[in-house]
């Protein structure tokens, strides 16, 4: 498949993953970027699945941020760039309406492996299998995943709304 | 509302197309080299590799030059022969079947065989023992010893076999080549189970298995071929090195996870896989360790 053709239809939703994963404006759209330049500069002959891929790329770069943030934390380095405050930037979208800002503020609080299944099979609605090729794990885990951050948000919004 | 309906909600984030165009020009703008492709060549690299250090330690693994025995002995060694070609001894117990028998009772035999009286050349069978004796002075000497003979093949000198020695001669030679070994037969069970196991696996997951995996069979025939000349070697030439064959166990994982690794459609069944190969190699290295 040509890159600009599966930039067209993959753009949007990878951007949204890492929007939820990062809730950062500037770098959500810089992870956005890294994610379709290494599919731009790699070789994908051999790619069965491109969904699959451009999320596997995008969780990996997700996930990479983490770690370094988790260990820049570590490290002593007070007065580093990479020690200032995390912005929280919500998109604008989501602060239009009330109680949609109050599921993404809670979506926010969630683990970020919650998180991410919760957007695979609630937000986007994926099956259970495509989620377990993205994550690369189990559909026990997965299902066991999502009951717990579907608690774990109820919980987190009061339990004021009825899970379906 | 509903929680899942909420959630769905989310899922309507307005697109950006300013910040779509945005990051496609900045990804243009990148400079893009033709990637060079030094997968083939870093696969020829592991090949050449595992064949340079197998030549290496073929090579390298020689005995010393045999010289005139004389001083207190270093080490001894023993080879059960078993009707095979040749002298078979050899020093390094690193060769399979060679056991190290340096205890008082065989090191007193040795240092004492002038003490022993010279027989005529009697009739050989096709069980005995080749001994290789280390002088600390650096000398090897070589016999055969059997339950009617010790023969000295450096001096060409013919001595009363086991039968005519103290026990504790026997048994000490005994005890080391029937020591407690990892059966064989348990890889082909460990082979079997694991089989087994990830079948279930790939049932319960709903994986499917590529059909044919290309190259499979060629790796499958040289290692084979490979198998053939060990047996062949074996056989009409000595004792199997250790390391030889360790790389050759890797040698031979490798060769059969490199085109599942080519073929498969899922991370899932090269990581089972591959886990497959490694305790298959696992445990062919430690059935060569332990022999």
């Amino acid at each position: 498949m040509d890159f600009d053709e599966l930039y067209e239809l993959h753009f949007h939703k990878t951007y949204q993953y890492i929007r939820y994963m990062v809730s950062n404006a500037q770098l959500a759209e810089d992870l956005t970027q890294d994610t379709f330049l290494r599919i731009y500069k790699s070789n994908t002959e051999n790619v069965a699945n491109f969904q699959t891929y451009i999320r596997q790329v995008a969780r990996n770069l997700v996930y990479d941020y983490y770690r370094k943030k988790a260990l820049i934390q570590w490290l002593p380095f007070k007065s580093a760039p990479e020690q200032q405050e995390f912005i929280y930037v919500p998109h604008e979208w989501l602060m239009l309406e009330e109680s949609r800002k109050q599921l993404y503020e809670a979506l926010q609080q969630l683990k970020p492996m919650q998180r991410e299944v919760i957007i695979y099979r609630k937000i986007e609605e994926l099956s259970i299998q495509e989620t377990c090729d993205i994550m690369g794990l189990p559909a026990m885990k997965i299902a066991n995943t999502q009951r717990s951050a579907m608690k774990a948000l109820q919980q987190l919004l009061g339990g004021e709304i009825d899970e379906a | 509302m509903k929680l899942d309906e909420r959630l769905k909600e989310l899922n309507k984030i307005p697109e950006n197309e300013r910040l779509k165009q945005t990051i496609l020009n900045k990804i243009k703008d990148q400079p893009v080299k033709e990637p060079i492709s030094l997968k083939p060549l870093r696969e020829l690299g592991v090949v050449a590799a595992i064949c340079f250090i197998a030549l290496f330690l073929f090579y390298t693994s020689s005995n010393q030059i045999n010289q005139a025995a004389s001083g207190e002995i270093a080490k001894i060694t023993s080879y059960k022969h078993l009707g095979e070609t040749g002298f078979r001894g050899k020093l390094s117990t690193n060769y399979m079947g060679v056991e190290n028998i340096t205890t008082p009772s065989i090191v007193t035999l040795f240092e004492n065989l002038s003490d022993l009286p010279t027989i005529s050349a009697p009739e050989k069978y096709d069980q005995q023992y080749d001994i290789v004796v280390l002088f600390k002075n650096g000398e090897q000497r070589q016999y055969e010893l059997s339950w009617n003979y010790l023969y000295d093949i450096d001096n060409n000198l013919y001595y009363p076999g086991y039968e005519q020695y103290p026990t504790a001669i026997y048994s000490d030679l005994f005890d080391a080549h029937y020591k407690v070994q990892f059966p064989v037969i348990w890889i082909a069970v460990a082979v079997l189970l694991m089989n087994a196991f990830t079948a279930v696996y790939y049932n319960r997951r709903q994986l499917v298995r590529p059909t044919k995996v290309r190259g499979l069979g060629v790796s499958i025939t040289i290692n084979l071929t490979i198998l053939g000349l060990l047996f062949w070697y074996h056989n009409t030439i000595g004792p199997l090195y250790k390391p030889l064959l360790i790389l050759f166990a890797v040698g031979y994982g490798f060769s059969v996870w490199l085109p599942m690794k080519r073929q498969v459609p899922n991370l899932n069944i090269l990581r089972v896989e591959k886990y497959k190969i490694m305790l298959i190699v696992v445990l062919f290295i430690s059935w060569i360790i332990m022999y």
